[in-house]
Protein backbone atom coordinates (compact mmCIF):
# COMPACT_ATOMS: atom_id res chain seq x y z
CA UNK A 1 0.00 0.00 0.00
CA UNK A 2 2.94 2.32 0.90
CA UNK A 3 4.32 2.18 -2.62
CA UNK A 4 0.71 3.50 -4.08
CA UNK A 5 0.74 6.13 -1.55
CA UNK A 6 3.88 7.44 -2.73
CA UNK A 7 2.92 7.06 -6.42
CA UNK A 8 2.34 11.10 -6.78
CA UNK A 9 0.57 12.58 -9.86
CA UNK A 10 4.37 14.54 -10.85
CA UNK A 11 6.05 10.75 -11.11
CA UNK A 12 2.42 9.63 -12.84
CA UNK A 13 3.43 12.57 -15.52
CA UNK A 14 6.92 11.74 -15.54
CA UNK A 15 6.85 8.17 -16.36
CA UNK A 16 4.15 8.66 -18.78
CA UNK A 17 6.38 11.49 -21.31
CA UNK A 18 9.17 9.07 -20.61
CA UNK A 19 6.78 6.44 -22.19
CA UNK A 20 5.33 8.33 -24.39
CA UNK A 21 9.13 9.16 -25.70
CA UNK A 22 10.75 5.77 -25.75
CA UNK A 23 7.71 3.76 -27.48
CA UNK A 24 8.05 4.99 -30.44
CA UNK A 25 11.80 5.33 -30.69
CA UNK A 26 11.74 1.46 -30.33
CA UNK A 27 9.26 0.83 -32.49
CA UNK A 28 12.10 2.65 -35.07
CA UNK A 29 14.66 0.18 -33.64
CA UNK A 30 15.30 -2.79 -36.20
CA UNK A 31 13.76 -5.99 -33.70
CA UNK A 32 14.52 -8.70 -35.83
CA UNK A 33 16.46 -10.92 -34.10
CA UNK A 34 18.96 -11.71 -37.40
CA UNK A 35 21.07 -13.91 -34.93
CA UNK A 36 18.77 -16.42 -33.89
CA UNK A 37 15.86 -15.84 -36.91
CA UNK A 38 13.30 -14.32 -35.25
CA UNK A 39 11.67 -15.40 -38.79
CA UNK A 40 11.67 -17.36 -41.30
CA UNK A 41 13.85 -15.73 -44.37
CA UNK A 42 13.25 -17.03 -47.66
CA UNK A 43 14.41 -16.88 -51.18
CA UNK A 44 13.74 -13.91 -52.61
CA UNK A 45 14.44 -15.19 -56.23
CA UNK A 46 15.06 -18.55 -57.10
CA UNK A 47 16.29 -17.84 -59.80
CA UNK A 48 19.29 -16.01 -58.64
CA UNK A 49 20.18 -16.32 -55.37
CA UNK A 50 22.74 -14.86 -53.24
CA UNK A 51 25.59 -16.73 -51.68
CA UNK A 52 24.32 -16.57 -48.53
CA UNK A 53 20.61 -18.17 -49.75
CA UNK A 54 22.36 -21.05 -51.49
CA UNK A 55 24.04 -21.67 -48.99
CA UNK A 56 21.14 -21.36 -46.26
CA UNK A 57 17.75 -22.08 -48.16
CA UNK A 58 17.36 -26.04 -47.51
CA UNK A 59 16.80 -28.82 -50.72
CA UNK A 60 13.93 -30.59 -50.85
CA UNK A 61 13.32 -34.00 -52.59
CA UNK A 62 9.80 -35.00 -52.72
CA UNK A 63 7.30 -36.16 -55.28
CA UNK A 64 4.75 -33.52 -56.28
CA UNK A 65 2.53 -36.61 -56.49
CA UNK A 66 1.76 -38.72 -53.53
CA UNK A 67 -0.11 -41.85 -54.01
CA UNK A 68 0.04 -43.19 -50.52
CA UNK A 69 0.16 -40.01 -48.05
CA UNK A 70 0.87 -42.49 -44.99
CA UNK A 71 4.18 -43.32 -46.76
CA UNK A 72 5.56 -39.66 -48.55
CA UNK A 73 9.18 -40.14 -48.55
CA UNK A 74 11.55 -36.51 -47.83
CA UNK A 75 14.82 -35.83 -48.47
CA UNK A 76 16.35 -32.35 -46.99
CA UNK A 77 19.30 -31.12 -47.25
CA UNK A 78 21.60 -28.07 -47.02
CA UNK A 79 24.89 -26.59 -48.94
CA UNK A 80 25.84 -25.53 -45.40
CA UNK A 81 29.53 -25.90 -43.98
CA UNK A 82 29.21 -27.88 -40.73
CA UNK A 83 32.56 -25.97 -38.46
CA UNK A 84 32.76 -25.71 -35.07
CA UNK A 85 31.70 -21.96 -34.94
CA UNK A 86 29.11 -22.08 -37.80
CA UNK A 87 26.84 -24.91 -38.53
CA UNK A 88 23.39 -26.03 -39.00
CA UNK A 89 21.47 -26.54 -35.85
CA UNK A 90 18.31 -28.03 -37.19
CA UNK A 91 15.83 -29.28 -39.49
CA UNK A 92 12.30 -29.06 -39.41
CA UNK A 93 9.68 -30.25 -41.89
CA UNK A 94 6.14 -29.13 -41.58
CA UNK A 95 2.87 -28.99 -43.43
CA UNK A 96 -0.05 -26.83 -42.31
CA UNK A 97 -2.66 -28.19 -44.07
CA UNK A 98 -2.21 -31.42 -42.15
CA UNK A 99 -4.02 -32.03 -38.67
CA UNK A 100 -0.35 -32.74 -36.71
CA UNK A 101 1.43 -29.71 -38.25
CA UNK A 102 5.06 -30.29 -37.60
CA UNK A 103 6.48 -34.06 -38.70
CA UNK A 104 9.73 -34.05 -36.43
CA UNK A 105 12.65 -31.65 -35.94
CA UNK A 106 16.12 -32.99 -36.51
CA UNK A 107 18.72 -31.64 -33.99
CA UNK A 108 22.13 -31.86 -35.86
CA UNK A 109 25.90 -30.60 -34.73
CA UNK A 110 29.20 -30.25 -36.42
CA UNK A 111 30.14 -33.98 -36.30
CA UNK A 112 27.01 -34.78 -38.47
CA UNK A 113 29.44 -33.49 -41.45
CA UNK A 114 26.48 -32.85 -43.73
CA UNK A 115 23.33 -31.36 -42.59
CA UNK A 116 21.05 -34.10 -44.53
CA UNK A 117 18.11 -35.85 -43.09
CA UNK A 118 15.31 -38.42 -44.92
CA UNK A 119 12.62 -40.08 -43.40
CA UNK A 120 9.24 -40.27 -44.12
CA UNK A 121 5.86 -38.70 -43.66
CA UNK A 122 2.36 -38.82 -43.16
CA UNK A 123 0.30 -36.17 -45.29
CA UNK A 124 -3.22 -36.06 -45.27
CA UNK A 125 -5.45 -35.87 -48.98
CA UNK A 126 -5.36 -33.16 -51.23
CA UNK A 127 -3.17 -30.38 -51.86
CA UNK A 128 -0.88 -29.19 -49.15
CA UNK A 129 2.53 -27.08 -48.85
CA UNK A 130 5.32 -29.30 -47.13
CA UNK A 131 7.71 -26.63 -45.73
CA UNK A 132 11.45 -27.25 -44.66
CA UNK A 133 12.77 -24.99 -42.19
CA UNK A 134 16.71 -24.95 -41.14
CA UNK A 135 18.50 -22.82 -38.41
CA UNK A 136 21.90 -21.75 -38.58
CA UNK A 137 23.49 -20.87 -35.76
CA UNK A 138 24.80 -17.62 -36.87
CA UNK A 139 22.14 -16.89 -39.29
CA UNK A 140 19.18 -17.62 -38.21
CA UNK A 141 16.32 -19.55 -39.38
CA UNK A 142 15.48 -20.41 -43.49
CA UNK A 143 12.43 -21.57 -44.95
CA UNK A 144 11.99 -23.38 -48.43
CA UNK A 145 8.73 -25.34 -49.37
CA UNK A 146 7.59 -27.89 -51.70
CA UNK A 147 3.39 -28.02 -53.35
CA UNK A 148 2.69 -31.25 -53.08
CA UNK A 149 -0.44 -33.29 -54.28
CA UNK A 150 -1.92 -36.48 -52.30
CA UNK A 151 -3.83 -38.87 -54.04
CA UNK A 152 -4.75 -40.81 -50.89
CA UNK A 153 -4.65 -39.27 -47.04
CA UNK A 154 -2.55 -41.11 -44.89
CA UNK A 155 -3.70 -38.79 -41.56
CA UNK B 1 -2.00 -59.69 -27.99
CA UNK B 2 0.08 -56.81 -29.74
CA UNK B 3 3.09 -57.98 -31.67
CA UNK B 4 6.74 -57.57 -30.29
CA UNK B 5 8.70 -54.13 -31.35
CA UNK B 6 11.93 -55.55 -32.60
CA UNK B 7 14.74 -53.51 -32.03
CA UNK B 8 16.46 -50.69 -34.80
CA UNK B 9 18.51 -51.72 -37.23
CA UNK B 10 21.31 -49.90 -38.95
CA UNK B 11 23.29 -49.95 -42.00
CA UNK B 12 26.38 -48.12 -42.58
CA UNK B 13 29.08 -48.57 -45.62
CA UNK B 14 31.80 -51.20 -44.98
CA UNK B 15 34.70 -48.79 -46.68
CA UNK B 16 35.36 -45.84 -43.82
CA UNK B 17 37.62 -43.65 -44.31
CA UNK B 18 38.79 -41.48 -41.47
CA UNK B 19 37.36 -37.89 -41.69
CA UNK B 20 34.69 -38.95 -44.30
CA UNK B 21 31.16 -38.43 -44.28
CA UNK B 22 29.45 -41.62 -44.38
CA UNK B 23 25.61 -41.99 -44.65
CA UNK B 24 24.04 -43.61 -41.38
CA UNK B 25 20.41 -45.42 -42.62
CA UNK B 26 18.22 -46.80 -39.06
CA UNK B 27 15.22 -48.84 -39.80
CA UNK B 28 13.00 -48.76 -37.00
CA UNK B 29 9.61 -51.09 -36.93
CA UNK B 30 7.32 -49.21 -34.99
CA UNK B 31 3.16 -48.38 -35.88
CA UNK B 32 3.00 -45.06 -35.74
CA UNK B 33 -0.69 -43.43 -35.78
CA UNK B 34 -1.90 -39.86 -35.43
CA UNK B 35 -5.38 -41.79 -33.94
CA UNK B 36 -7.22 -39.28 -36.31
CA UNK B 37 -9.98 -39.74 -38.31
CA UNK B 38 -12.38 -37.76 -40.72
CA UNK B 39 -15.27 -37.11 -39.17
CA UNK B 40 -17.26 -36.19 -42.00
CA UNK B 41 -15.98 -36.89 -46.05
CA UNK B 42 -18.44 -34.68 -47.40
CA UNK B 43 -17.50 -31.61 -44.92
CA UNK B 44 -14.47 -29.93 -44.55
CA UNK B 45 -11.78 -31.74 -43.05
CA UNK B 46 -12.56 -32.25 -39.65
CA UNK B 47 -10.76 -34.61 -37.61
CA UNK B 48 -11.67 -36.60 -34.45
CA UNK B 49 -9.66 -38.90 -32.34
CA UNK B 50 -11.07 -42.29 -32.61
CA UNK B 51 -8.09 -44.30 -31.27
CA UNK B 52 -5.14 -43.41 -28.80
CA UNK B 53 -2.10 -41.85 -30.72
CA UNK B 54 1.20 -44.23 -31.07
CA UNK B 55 4.41 -42.39 -32.30
CA UNK B 56 8.20 -42.49 -31.85
CA UNK B 57 8.99 -39.30 -29.89
CA UNK B 58 13.19 -39.04 -29.83
CA UNK B 59 15.88 -40.32 -31.75
CA UNK B 60 18.80 -39.84 -30.21
CA UNK B 61 22.26 -40.88 -31.87
CA UNK B 62 25.29 -40.92 -30.00
CA UNK B 63 29.20 -41.54 -31.92
CA UNK B 64 31.12 -42.94 -29.37
CA UNK B 65 30.13 -40.75 -25.93
CA UNK B 66 29.39 -38.23 -27.77
CA UNK B 67 25.33 -37.25 -28.29
CA UNK B 68 25.85 -35.95 -32.14
CA UNK B 69 22.09 -35.43 -33.10
CA UNK B 70 18.24 -35.62 -31.92
CA UNK B 71 15.25 -36.27 -33.26
CA UNK B 72 11.95 -35.28 -31.89
CA UNK B 73 8.90 -36.91 -33.83
CA UNK B 74 5.80 -36.21 -33.91
CA UNK B 75 2.97 -38.49 -34.82
CA UNK B 76 3.39 -37.24 -38.54
CA UNK B 77 5.81 -39.60 -39.02
CA UNK B 78 5.07 -42.60 -41.38
CA UNK B 79 4.77 -46.36 -39.54
CA UNK B 80 7.67 -48.25 -39.43
CA UNK B 81 10.60 -45.58 -40.66
CA UNK B 82 13.84 -45.12 -42.51
CA UNK B 83 16.07 -42.60 -41.21
CA UNK B 84 18.86 -41.44 -43.15
CA UNK B 85 21.42 -38.89 -41.76
CA UNK B 86 25.19 -38.29 -42.36
CA UNK B 87 27.87 -38.70 -39.69
CA UNK B 88 31.54 -37.69 -40.09
CA UNK B 89 34.06 -40.56 -39.26
CA UNK B 90 36.31 -39.34 -36.77
CA UNK B 91 37.13 -41.99 -34.73
CA UNK B 92 36.92 -45.54 -34.71
CA UNK B 93 34.07 -45.90 -32.32
CA UNK B 94 30.14 -47.11 -31.76
CA UNK B 95 27.26 -45.36 -33.32
CA UNK B 96 24.69 -45.81 -31.20
CA UNK B 97 20.78 -44.98 -31.73
CA UNK B 98 18.42 -45.11 -29.04
CA UNK B 99 14.34 -44.21 -29.88
CA UNK B 100 11.68 -43.36 -27.40
CA UNK B 101 7.90 -44.03 -27.99
CA UNK B 102 5.67 -41.68 -26.37
CA UNK B 103 4.69 -44.32 -23.61
CA UNK B 104 8.57 -44.10 -22.66
CA UNK B 105 9.64 -47.28 -23.73
CA UNK B 106 13.24 -47.50 -25.23
CA UNK B 107 14.85 -49.30 -27.85
CA UNK B 108 18.50 -49.20 -29.11
CA UNK B 109 20.89 -50.24 -31.32
CA UNK B 110 24.63 -49.71 -32.05
CA UNK B 111 26.81 -50.24 -35.10
CA UNK B 112 30.85 -50.15 -34.69
CA UNK B 113 32.64 -47.63 -37.31
CA UNK B 114 35.78 -49.44 -38.02
CA UNK B 115 38.18 -47.59 -40.88
CA UNK B 116 39.47 -49.53 -44.05
CA UNK B 117 42.09 -47.78 -46.67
Amino acid sequence: MKNIEDFTRRKFLNYSMVGGVALPLLSLMNCQNVAHGGVFQTAKDLENMTDLEQMHVPKISLPPVVEDGSQASIVCSVDHPMDEDHYIKSIQIMNFADPVVIKGKFYLTPDNGEAYISTQIRLSGGDGTVWVVTECNQHGKWAAFKNVSVAAGGC
Amino acid sequence: MAKEIKPPRIRISRRIKKDKVIKVKVKFNHPSFTGLAMADDTSEPVFNRVRPVTFIRNMLVYYGEDLVSRLRIASGIADNPLFVFKLKATKEADIKVVFIDNFGKKWEASKKVKFKG
